[in-house]
């Protein structure tokens, strides 16, 4: 059975045009997500994960700018839409969670405020039906005594009750697509633990699908179905949560499980590895693949070419002249 | 063929350094470049050019008040016949050097007072930014007047009176500065290996607040002119002997009427000066923090 | 809400000692009267000084007569003035109306230009208007406001004639109704409103420019716009409040500075009011003239600061529940 297609990202490109020369920070992205389905989009911070997520709701930020591609959702191109046919999908169709819950709620405006503007806007309801609705949604993301809570201010709720208003606020018009942009990694280990507790009961009650970024490979195990391993802009690796973690085929995806204790290296007794080098700056991208810098396994083609993204097996794909065959060979060398 | 490659791939750019990056953002901002010229101009135009004139800051022509320009005198005389080109080179110097005096000096006591704060912090921090607070509500230029009043005309008072009451924002951002600052470990570090607290406020700290002091600095030159030209023109400033922009302006409530140009021409010089200093400044502000503006 | 205001207000009355005793201190170094007025009279002898000193109090520690004052000024014993021979706070009050319509219409001017432009030139910053603002913004900084004042009086009272080139009434309006001699001082207030509101219309206009380019970058105006509001609703609501906020310390903070830029404006266009008052008061060590002005000054400093912090109070929910 065949799950319906909800969102196609075909090489997708944002470029930004700053006085030192263009920044290609998405640089031809390719993303396929299903109905309903949890795509996990991993990287380092830099990356372009974030810009990635941006420009899907075309909100990325001056000097930047689409320079490319397909964004197809429901099966028409987001990037030809008209600014008021994109207006009406952001928050309703598609919804965004920022990654710090801090800065990313307005100081001068209540909780409440905020989540009822979203019902507001997007649903035919009058003030006190969507003031009803949004208890109801602050209640349904665990903020106790949400009566209460509606008429209190950012700055006077925990970083975990902002997260979590956030929440009720990208949920309340029940979107098709839920945008996570490093939603837990500014809350304490436990407080993430709920969020993502959180997130995961709720996307199987509204049957949304996530796009789900992060840095951190752990969270991507307990949430994805799919995972999208970014490297400077461009997609490497791409293949179901089971295949990424039992058989890592890019150096780079190889390199960010390992820097991970316990998924691995627990089991092998091995010691725990970082990346060497640093990422290149955007302003002077190396040529060819661009990890072969700090890639253990690059050859000369890997410093003259970028290799294209490829099928090595049915959903896998790596963007790689060189794949490692068998990770757990390579670790033991 | 391809080591060649490698190397030249490796050859990763260095990071430049800090200075050369706000030196570049700084050749790149078109005002500012105007407005350093401009300034170049104008101490070149007050210090060196009278030095090729026949006439002194103190020469008139009695036999010529009020005169209209000729070969001789190029923009006129005055109602004493004293030779309005000549008087504004003069008068240039006096303006310049209240300008940056009243920005070095009270600059320098800003930033012992924000530094003495910000790294002590506590009751000394609590204290001194209570007075600060109080002499930043003190409505600057009526007890500029006052205290110009008591302590007689003269550039020297006039800077004294404008360091008097200039130095707050410079405490100011000093202190935020230190605030941070000595949270740092290369703070911590210092402490660590015994160097003294004088030592730590002077030689490690005060470096990293010099870029805004000197973005405020700039702007503070063009505030002390145009205060300068606005106690010199209530006759409570430098003393008429002695020509500055604002003193050429002491009797323009007449000369506006008897010829407009005696009032015209410093008002320009005034305008032009402190625009130059503006442009610097906004230059500076912007290479060094461009993030900011942009 | 209620705790904060009661401690702002506390927090006024040290500020309203140190600026009042900085006033009375600088201002007994002044003027002392005493000595200055019989000075050069021959029949005064030194012993006759120092006795009138002990007559009122003057020979007395500072601090002492810092108090002393202190409690005449509140019961409202401000004291005569030498030049003019009348009680100074009946000198003061026939000169307040004066000098308050012209810095309430310099205020409004510059309010109702540099708000509105400052947000334009964010909005559509690199724009061409954006160029004219800021163009005319470092104009307006640069400009020394006596001098521009003589410019607008040389420009529109002499070469055109079209408004008055000084003064605050015409001749045979003081028996006219209310409102032709409001209209008539309006006809007087627009030169010198304009030179003395020069200042806060460019600065104003940077500043609130770059506040709202700030808040513009800010995450929440982010969040705003992907829950997909329209525009209108993201700038006007969530965005301009926030820029706002530092905006209003600002202008309150600035009304003080306009004061000095009335003692300027006033001589310039001959008015008679408050500025002009302090100017003579001070050339002519008219002691207790001039600190009565200041005084007035510093209560004016004092009610702007509360004003300020009463507006940020509303403005800004942090500070409320602080």
């Amino acid at each position: 059975m065949k799950k319906e297609l909800l969102l196609e990202i075909k090489d997708l490109k944002t470029y930004f045009y700053t006085d030192t020369g263009i920044v290609k920070a998405v640089d031809g992205i390719n993303l396929k997500l299903h109905k309903s389905e949890v795509l996990g989009l991993v990287g380092e911070s830099g990356c372009g994960k974030s810009v990635a997520s941006l420009s899907i709701l075309r909100l990325v930020d001056q000097p930047g700018k689409n320079a490319g591609g397909e964004v197809i959702f429901k099966g028409e191109d987001l990037l030809k839409k008209s600014e008021e046919e994109m207006r009406k999908i952001r928050g309703s169709e598609i919804a965004m969670i920022f990654q710090e819950p801090m800065t990313a709620l307005n100081p001068v405006y209540t909780i409440g405020n905020q989540v009822m503007e979203a019902i507001l806007i997007h649903q035919d309801v009058n003030e006190e039906e969507a003031k009803k609705k949004t208890v109801k949604m602050l209640e349904l993301v665990g903020i106790p005594d949400p009566e209460k809570r509606f008429n209190e201010y950012p700055h006077e709720m925990s970083g975990g009750m902002r997260q979590r208003a956030m929440i009720a606020m990208a949920l309340s018009c029940n979107p098709d697509l839920l945008i996570s942009d490093e939603a837990t990694t500014a809350l304490d280990v436990t407080i993430q633990a709920q969020i993502l507790e959180l997130m995961k009961d709720l996307q199987k009650k509204i049957e949304a699908a996530i796009l789900f970024i992060t840095h951190d490979l752990a969270l991507v195990a307990e949430m994805a179905d799919t995972v999208a391993v970014a490297y400077m802009g461009k997609i490497v690796e791409y293949s179901s949560v089971k295949n990424i973690f039992k058989d890592p085929r890019h150096p780079y995806t190889y390199g960010l499980l390992k820097s991970i204790p316990s998924l691995i290296t627990k089991k092998t007794k091995q010691p725990l590895l970082a990346i060497e080098g640093m990422i290149p700056s955007p302003h002077n991208m190396p040529k060819g693949c661009y990890f072969h810098p700090r890639c253990p396994f690059a050859t000369d083609i890997c410093r003259k070419q970028m290799p294209e993204l490829k099928e090595i097996k049915p959903g896998h794909l790596v963007r790689c002249f060189n794949p490692i065959e068998n990770a757990k060979e390579v670790s033991k060398k | 063929m391809s080591t060649l490659r490698t190397e030249v791939q490796f050859t990763e750019s260095k990071p430049e350094s800090y200075l050369s990056r706000v030196t570049k953002r700084f050749l790149k901002h078109k005002l500012a470049i105007i407005g350093l010229i401009s300034v170049g101009s104008i101490v070149i135009f007050s210090f060196i050019v009278p030095l090729f004139f026949e006439y002194g800051s103190t020469f008139s022509d009695f036999s010529y008040l009020y005169g209209s320009p000729n070969s001789q005198y190029l923009l006129g005389t005055d109602s004493m016949g004293h030779d309005l080109f000549t008087r504004l080179m003069y008068g240039g110097r006096i303006s310049l050097i209240v300008g940056f005096s009243a920005a070095i000096i009270p600059a320098i006591f800003g930033i012992i007072v924000g530094a003495v704060a910000g790294y002590y912090g506590g009751l000394a921090d609590n204290i001194l930014m209570r007075i600060t607070d109080a002499f930043l509500s003190v409505p600057a230029f009526p007890i500029y007047m006052a205290l110009a009043k008591l302590m007689g005309q003269g550039v020297l008072n006039i800077i004294l009176v404008f360091s008097f009451l200039g130095w707050m924002t410079n405490a100011r951002i000093v202190r935020g500065m230190y605030l941070s600052l000595k949270e740092n470990e290369y703070t911590e570090a210092a402490k660590a290996i015994g160097v003294s607290n004088a030592r730590i406020i002077f030689r490690h700290l005060l470096p990293n607040t010099m870029a805004p002091i000197l973005v405020s600095m700039t702007l503070t030159v063009g505030g002390a002119i145009l205060s300068e030209a606005g106690l010199s023109f209530l006759g409570l400033g430098v003393p008429p002997s002695t020509p500055t922009w604002g003193n050429m302006l002491t009797n323009s409530q007449q000369d506006i009427f008897l010829a407009p140009r005696l009032v015209i021409w410093p008002g320009i010089m005034i305008f032009l000066t402190v625009l130059s200093f503006n442009f610097i400044g906004d230059g500076l502000r912007d290479a060094l923090d461009p993030k900011l503006y942009r | 809400m209620r705790t904060y205001i009661t401690r702002r207000m506390l927090q006024l009355i040290p500020l309203m000692l140190i600026i009042s005793f900085f006033i009375f201190m600088v201002l007994s170094l002044t003027g002392n009267s005493l000595r200055s007025l019989v000075a050069g009279n021959p029949r005064i002898t030194p012993e006759i000084i120092k006795k009138l000193e002990r007559i009122y109090g003057m020979d007395k520690p500072l601090l002492a007569r810092y108090f002393y004052w202190l409690k005449a000024f509140v019961m409202g014993q401000w004291g005569y003035s030498r030049e003019y021979h009348d009680p100074v706070i009946q000198l003061i009050k026939s000169r307040l109306p004066v000098t308050l319509s012209l810095m309430g219409l310099s205020f409004l001017l510059s309010l109702i230009v540099s708000i509105p432009v400052g947000i334009y030139s964010a909005l559509k910053q690199y724009s061409f208007l954006d160029y004219v603002a800021t163009a005319l913004a470092f104009f307006g900084m640069a400009m020394p406001i006596f001098w521009f004042g003589l410019m607008l009086m040389l420009l529109f009272g002499v070469k055109l004639g079209w408004l008055p080139i000084g003064g605050y009434s015409s001749v045979g309006m003081d028996t006219a109704n209310f409102f032709m001699r409001s209209l008539d001082h309006l006809k007087y207030l627009i030169l010198p409103a304009i030179a003395l509101g020069l200042q806060g219309m460019a600065s104003w206009t940077r500043y609130t420019r770059s506040s709202m380019l700030e808040v513009l970058r800010q995450d929440y105006v982010r969040t705003a716009r992907a829950k997909g509001l329209p525009e209108r609703t993201v700038i006007y609501k969530h965005a301009l409040r926030n820029a706002l906020i530092p905006v209003i310390t600002l202008l309150m903070l600035s009304i003080p500075m306009l004061f000095g830029g009335a003692v300027l404006t006033e001589t310039v266009f001959s008015m008679f009011g408050v500025g002009r008052l302090l100017y003579t008061a001070i050339i002519n060590s008219d002691t207790f003239l001039a600190m009565g002005t200041l005084m007035v000054l510093a209560i004016l400093v004092v009610i702007c600061n509360f004003g300020a912090d009463l507006l940020y109070a509303i403005a800004d929910p942090r500070i409320r529940y602080s």
